[in-house]
């Protein structure tokens, strides 16, 4: 087998990278990590809404990757079998801890590398920049307040971008059934934001 | 990431379209349907501008060392399971205490 240097590894699609990995070039590994590891961690994040649990989430999904990484079939696209992968160990670990429930959007006081949204002096805050603010840590605790299904179906979609088919595989759905959660979910949120969304809106 | 941009645009237009059938059934004329829409449209686009959440700057080394102890069980389970295979190998002990060796 030829082995192929860091970057040329990059140069190659997911599909093609996964395929090195199975040939036994471990620096694979390294690409689908670097690849993968910050849209994984937003999509946990918007799920779990906890740094800590999100990035053992991430660890744990990447460590699964590469012990599973000869059932990868590429008839299917690498990030929808890692999106797949990552969903269903949030779910068993929140099933665990059953945690669902009670979440807070300040959950992670005690993470030293808080990443919210906090603006650091809200005295200097102009009128636009606390609107804007507010409005996101508001849709950020309407989206927490979602139940499970509509929360999933509506992150893969309209934060990380991804099609219905791809979602409807991930979430082991049809794909009607995902087009009704996301249009459900959206009116459900925009219920939950409704005095944000207007003002701007209308 | 490779997103079909075109197909994420088609199915898109295709949810304002079909917005109606899933759409709130208290919403029924045509004045707030198109309400709902833009709202819906809204709440999609705020969504997607919403900060990305990152992974923290330790991340990458974490990573790496739970990587190299998956790296070392795997090893450690192919030896055993070729220890298993082959009972014609045998491999002495490790010796834990050199000063026996020598008393």
């Amino acid at each position: 087998m030829e082995n192929l240097t860091g970057k040329k590894l990059n140069e190659l699609t997911d599909e093609q990278v996964m395929a090195e990995l199975q040939n036994g070039a471990i620096q694979a590994f390294d690409i689908i990590v670097f690849r993968f590891k910050d849209r994984l961690h937003n999509f946990l994040y918007r799920y779990t809404h906890n740094h800590e649990d999100c990035e053992d989430l991430v660890q744990e999904t990447f460590l699964r990757v590469y012990r599973s990484r000869y059932s990868y079939q590429p008839i299917a696209k690498l990030s929808t079998w890692i999106f797949t992968i990552a969903l269903n160990l949030a779910k068993s670990m929140y099933k665990k801890k059953q945690r669902m429930t009670t979440f807070s959007i300040h959950a992670d006081d005690s993470d030293p590398d808080s990443r919210d949204f906090d603006i650091s002096d809200t005295s200097l805050l102009q009128d636009e920049e606390l609107h804007l603010k507010n409005s996101m840590e508001e849709l950020e605790k309407a989206l927490m307040q979602l139940n499970d299904e509509f929360r999933e179906v509506i992150v893969l979609r309209d934060i990380q971008q991804l099609t219905y088919e791809e979602i409807a595989e991930i979430t082991g759905t049809a794909m009607g059934t995902v087009k009704s959660r996301i249009n459900r979910a959206r009116i459900q949120l925009q219920e939950l934001i409704g005095d944000y969304v207007k003002s701007e809106t209308f | 990431m490779k997103i079909n941009q075109h197909q994420i645009n088609s199915e898109k237009r295709e949810e304002c379209e079909n917005s109606e059938k899933y759409s709130d059934p208290r919403s029924h004329s045509s004045f707030y349907k198109n309400r709902n829409d833009k709202a819906i449209q809204s709440i999609s686009d705020r969504l997607q501008n919403l900060p990305q959440v990152n992974v923290s700057s330790g991340f990458d080394q974490r990573m790496a060392a739970l990587f190299a102890l998956e790296l070392e069980l795997e090893i450690k389970q192919k030896s055993a399971s070729l220890l298993l295979r082959n009972s014609k190998i045998n491999l002495p002990d490790i010796i834990t205490d050199i000063r026996k060796e020598f008393s």
